[in-house]
């Protein structure tokens, strides 16, 4: 069930980087140019959910870690 | 329980996120029909989608992970409904199909708790103070009767129970206790 959502938060991130690239991709916004309205506020929603993506997959990771600290040592799974 | 939180938290914040790209062309103007317009319409949409399947799934996770520490009452079965059970025709008969359903749905309830039968050890304890009274009762009447001509005169004459059972009606009772 956590994988799904581990997952989930891994898109966000993905999602984050395409909207930060997609100005350039997609050709709206021109090399050397001053960037447009839509430019600025996909690179700071795409950056911002980046970054959402990010910390949320790492903390995610921390709090999946801590919890195995805190049942302590299991017993090797049967083969 | 970090994990839960923070994969609701950044789920949400994502959904935010995404509702605001499907509402910036209408607020920061941009040329309509433009290439910009269509990307942040699509791109929001599919994050609110995913945003959202993302918050179901940790809140799923979350939920199932309470009960199984026992924080959260276990889920009851659903137990069938009667109200659904089939009615017999005008001849009284039910449906083969139906009959086998209402078996099944039977056998899915649980058998009632049995009933509360008094057992003979209380039967005994209830009736043991009255048949030690009756007996006793039975005593001093006969002892009265054998003993009236003694009783004859006034000044011996004693009233029954005067000062409590006389020591027939003990005798009576330790007799019928025994006998119990």
């Amino acid at each position: 069930m956590s994988r799904w959502g581990i997952a989930g938060i891994g898109m966000i991130f993905a999602i984050g980087v395409w909207l930060v690239a997609a100005p350039f991709v997609t050709g709206q916004q021109p090399d050397s140019a001053t960037w447009t309205t839509a430019t600025r506020n996909d690179v700071i929603v795409g950056a911002a959910l980046a970054l959402l993506g990010f910390t949320g997959f790492f903390t995610v990771l921390a709090g999946h870690v801590a919890d195995m600290y805190a049942k302590g040592p299991q017993p090797p799974a049967q083969r | 329980m970090t994990r839960y939180l923070a994969g609701l938290i950044t789920a949400t914040a994502a959904l935010g996120a995404g509702v605001w790209l499907l509402i910036a062309p209408y607020g920061l103007d941009y040329p309509s029909g433009s290439t910009a317009s269509g990307v942040d319409a699509w791109t929001g949409a599919l994050v609110c989608a995913l945003s959202l399947a993302t918050i179901g799934v940790w809140a799923r996770a979350w939920r199932a992970q309470l009960r199984a520490d026992g924080l959260l009452p276990e889920r009851q079965a659903v137990r069938p409904d009667r109200s659904a059970l089939p009615h017999p025709d005008e001849h009284g008969r039910a449906d083969s199909s139906d009959a086998a359903r209402v078996a099944r749905a039977l056998e899915e309830e649980p058998p009632p708790p049995p009933p509360q039968v008094p057992t003979i050890e209380d039967l005994h304890g209830l009736l043991k103070p009255l048949v030690a009274a009756l007996a006793a009762d039975q005593m001093e009447r006969t002892h009265a009767q054998s003993a009236q001509p003694q009783n004859a005169h006034p000044q011996n004459a004693r009233p029954r129970n005067a000062h409590g059972p006389s020591t027939h009606t003990q005798t009576a009772y330790t007799n019928a206790e025994e006998d119990w």
